[in-house]
């Protein structure tokens, strides 16, 4: 395999990141079309820590929308994406979870990171995940989320929004999956939004 | 009493329009103020209630002036 360095990395990020990306711990919750295009970019832009969290395998009708080959059918998720995270940005610390995220372990599970990222499916774990930060559990962290990313409308209705001081949503808040089916593009744009506001976040707070 | 109000998901919420002032009765609970609105019991245990810009309980009573926003997220990912 061949080596590089980290500054190699990135060395075409924006300067002012210097020194802030590396020092980051970012949470994906969901490691499906939205959470394996999250991670991607923020190894390649050299995050310092992701934390994966996902209870599910790669299988075929994952390969529309996620950073999976056919070769990565019946691995689980967190294993598939380690590999290819690796692949990528040698310096990521990668924790991975082969569980079920849940009102009882997201405090265990994300205790060191800054920010976490929903990248879930199903309207209850978004829902889940969203309510955990209500009071004081997480009021040092920040969640980005994401809510309407179905279909093939128009790519410039998905929006990044605050939803308070340390939540943002990413999406365009209408499209849900099960009346529009979810594809590549509009599935990467969301996740676009997601890890740019990630990368606002950390410039911010590091 | 007056509140901005706002939602973001797929809320069907007739007669009134996003982004508001509307008026609710004093002391108003944010889980008094979604039956009001008629929101659906099955949308309502997904939805998160924001307070000027904070994430509140349902028990959380709303005063004059305040900006509420209930967000429903939709399915995806």
């Amino acid at each position: 395999m061949k080596k590089i360095t980290y500054d190699q990395l990135t060395a075409r990020n924006s300067i002012q990141l210097k020194g802030k990306l590396e020092k980051a711990t970012v949470g994906i919750a969901g490691c499906g079309g939205l959470g394996s295009n999250v991670a991607i970019a923020l190894a390649r832009i050299g995050v310092g820590k992701l934390i994966l969290v996902d209870f599910d395998v790669v299988e075929s009708t994952n390969l529309n929308r996620q950073q999976y080959f056919i070769d990565d059918i019946g691995k689980r998720k967190v294993d598939a994406l380690e590999e290819k995270l690796k692949m990528i940005n040698p310096f990521l610390q990668i924790e991975k979870h082969y569980e079920k995220l849940s009102g009882a372990n997201v405090k265990i599970i994300f205790k060191e990171v800054q920010i976490i990222v929903e990248a879930f499916d199903k309207v209850s774990e978004k829902a889940m995940l969203v309510k955990a930060f209500a009071g004081n559990l997480f009021k040092e962290k920040y969640l980005v989320t994401a809510s309407g990313l179905a279909g093939y409308s128009a790519a410039n209705t998905i929006k990044t929004k605050k939803l308070s001081t340390n939540i943002f949503v990413c999406g365009d808040n209408k499209t849900d999956f099960i009346a529009e089916g979810v594809m590549a593009p509009r599935v990467m744009i969301a996740a676009g939004h997601q890890a740019n506001k990630v990368v606002e976040i950390i410039d911010k707070i590091l | 009493m007056k509140i901005f109000f706002e939602y973001l998901g797929l809320l069907h919420i007739e007669d009134i329009k996003n982004k508001s002032y509307i008026d609710v009765e004093s002391g108003c609970t944010a889980a008094e103020l979604m039956t009001v609105l008629k929101i659906r019991k099955e949308h309502q245990k997904f939805i998160s209630i924001f307070i000027n810009d904070v994430e509140k309980s349902r028990q959380t009573v709303i005063k004059e002036n305040d900006r509420v926003k209930l967000f429903l997220p939709t399915g995806g990912g």
